[in-house]
């Protein structure tokens, strides 16, 4: 035995945990063995350290002002207050920003679930990219300072008809439709913000064999290939996308000289630098041609998808219903068959509701996160990672949650590529404990 | 009139529970000698679960901010150091997951063995301020969810089931944690406890 391979007994006899009996136990193997006596001296004396030790606490300044500083947070806090003012006392503006950024994201994500869903006979065939069409402007909301955040209305996953491009025949079906020329001219009307050359790759959003509903093999790997991530270990895109049908939300508006800004020269879509929408001179009409952003975030169908009936089943008096065999069956299957969806969400590089309030921006916030720990992790940890934290705070669907977490950490400890794997077995144990738990 | 109650605070002897009481009632001044009284004890605790002084500053009022917001509910039957403690664990505790979440252990472990692969020289006399840096740089790699367990038990001798109650697992989790990071850090020490 070395000094840091001691058995667990010995940390907690050390605690005093043992029964009488694997104390005894400890103790007479102590006796016979000199490394693990060593082991336990070592042990202590780390202990001793560990109990000792002093921190460098920061001079009497810091502590002499840290109360006044605490009061004028709560004093702020016992204030009515507006908007995000509210939270500032108990977080920073920063955190407080990236936060709502990432609920954002969320809110996303459940809005595409559930127009995503399916019936059950079509749960299983998804399709490898479900895009996310932008809002229809309504016709009387022309004027009016606010417009859709997100986009509500998928293309439907059965559609077979779809192109590797942004389906303008699709697309361009949706924007027809609701195309009603306007000859009204804009007051508010200024000048175009000039963007810079477009890049050729940004021209269009490229999908990659987006026509097939369903892949022949869809496994991680393959997916990352056609995801044509921006680095090696990315697997998720952010990208521009140049569609008339999105950039003009199939409503061309006419300026001062009464000429439809549709009808203009494309402008680029690459617009890297997210400025305030005052400082751009974006009014209700150019606003349409601001170039849209995407984010491609693959998801593996966990307890928010496929998983949800029966998981609302599992609520109080409908508990008795819920089918764990059959759930556990289901989910062990989907990640057998590793159908990760690719799915497409889209911004606006600017203002979709007023002037100065609520940018929703893929950059600088928001999906950006989702891109950076994807990124990071990779799909198999990210959903382990999501379905433990889903089951560490669950409530109302304990049994459903615990089932989910295990199969994906045991997805992911079998996937070959785990890191931090004695973390992850622990969590494995835990969950496990808890199913247990629950299962009684 | 606040700052003033402040300056004085290191001379009052109103009991904790007089304090509480107030605070509950909505008085600020109250609560703010409650801040001065236990400051130090609940900053120390952020700053070795935090690992530097910027998160455990931000830690620290979080942990105080949010005692307020829930003081009405604390039972003054029950020590408020304890109570403060859990909160800032807590807190903490959800902090470093997100960061977790963000980052994962991969550099800390990294970090960990390069610390033990360094192996000073053993027969070099470090004086307690340097033991105590080495330690926290040690304890600082930790993956979060050891050191808290770590950092609860040996900083705040705070029970097992104290422990589990207060980071929300169970207690076979908390000895099994407790094992890994008195393993990872007897690894990274081991030039000082080798006899």
């Amino acid at each position: 035995m070395t000094m840091h391979e001691f058995d667990e007994r010995l940390s907690a006899y050390l605690d005093g945990k043992l029964s009488a009996t694997e104390k005894s136990q400890v103790e007479e193997e102590l006796r016979q063995n000199s490394d693990m006596q060593a082991a336990l001296e070592q042990l202590t004396k780390l202990d001793q350290i560990a109990r000792q030790s002093q921190i460098d606490m920061p001079a009497d300044g810091y502590f002499d002002g840290l109360a006044e500083r605490i009061d004028a947070k709560l004093a702020r806090d016992s204030r009515p207050r507006r908007g995000l003012a509210i939270l500032q006392p108990i977080m920073p503006k920063s955190r407080l920003i990236a936060i709502l950024s990432s609920v954002a994201a969320l809110f996303l994500i459940v809005v595409v679930v559930n127009q995503i869903w399916k019936p059950e006979a079509e749960r299983f065939s998804v399709p490898k990219t479900i895009i996310v069409n932008p809002p229809q402007q309504p016709e009387t909301s022309r004027h009016m300072e606010t417009q859709p955040a997100i986009a509500t209305e998928p293309v439907k996953s059965s559609d077979r008809k779809r192109k590797q491009e942004i389906p303008d025949s699709v697309l361009g079906k949706v924007v027809e439709s609701d195309r009603t020329p306007v000859d009204v001219k804009d007051e508010e009307y200024k000048e175009p913000p000039v963007f810079p050359e477009p890049k050729k790759s940004d021209q269009t959003l490229a999908i990659p064999e987006a026509s097939e509903a369903r892949p022949a093999a869809s496994t991680v790997d393959t997916l990352r290939q056609q995801l044509q991530p921006r680095e090696k270990s990315a697997m998720m895109t952010i990208r521009t996308i140049d569609s008339p049908a999105f950039r003009g939300q199939g409503k061309p508006v006419a300026d001062k000289q009464g000429t439809t800004l549709s009808d203009k020269p494309t402008s680029s879509p690459q617009s890297t630098s997210i400025q305030p929408q005052a400082e751009m001179g974006v009014s209700n009409a150019n606003r349409n041609e601001l170039p849209v952003r995407g984010v491609s975030i693959p998801l593996a169908i966990d307890s928010l998808q496929i998983a949800m009936p029966e998981m609302k089943l599992n609520k109080g008096k409908f508990a008795e219903t819920f089918d764990a065999a059959a759930y556990e069956q289901r989910v062990q299957a989907l990640l057998d068959s590793g159908k990760y969806v690719p799915v497409y969400f889209v911004a606006w590089d600017q203002g979709t509701r007023a002037k100065s309030t609520s940018r929703y921006d893929v950059e600088q916030g928001g999906l950006q996160n989702w891109y950076d720990s994807l990124s990071v992790m990779g799909a198999e940890q990210w959903n382990a990672e999501n379905a433990y934290r889903e089951a560490m705070r669950s409530r109302n669907n304990r049994l459903a949650e615990y089932i989910t977490a295990r199969l994906y950490i045991e997805h992911y400890l079998s996937s070959g590529d785990t890191r931090d794997v004695d973390l992850w077995r622990e969590r494995l144990d835990e969950v496990r404990q808890w199913e247990q738990g629950a299962r009684k | 009139m606040f700052l003033f109650v402040l300056m004085l605070a290191g001379m009052d002897d109103t009991p904790d529970g007089e304090l509480i009481r107030r605070a509950k009632q909505g008085d600020r001044a109250a609560f703010g000698l409650l801040v001065r009284r236990y400051q130090r004890k609940v900053y120390a605790l952020c700053f070795r679960l935090g690992g530097s002084h910027d998160v455990a500053d931000d830690l620290t009022q979080e942990a105080f901010i949010k005692a307020f917001q829930a003081v009405g509910t604390f039972d003054e039957s029950y020590p408020f150091g304890g109570w403060i403690a859990r909160i800032a664990a807590n807190n903490a505790f959800n902090y470093l997951n997100r960061q977790k979440f963000q980052l994962n252990g991969e550099e800390s472990e990294l970090a960990l063995d390069q610390m033990a692969a360094a192996d000073p020289d053993p027969q070099q006399m470090l004086t307690q301020q340097e033991i105590d840096k080495r330690y926290q740089q040690a304890l600082a790699q930790l993956p979060p969810d050891y050191r808290i367990v770590f950092v609860l038990r040996m900083q705040e001798e705070m029970s097992y089931a104290d422990i589990a109650t207060t980071l929300k697992i169970n207690e076979g989790t908390v000895m099994s944690r407790l094992h890994r990071a008195r393993q990872k850090l007897m690894l990274a020490l081991k030039d000082l406890l080798e006899p």
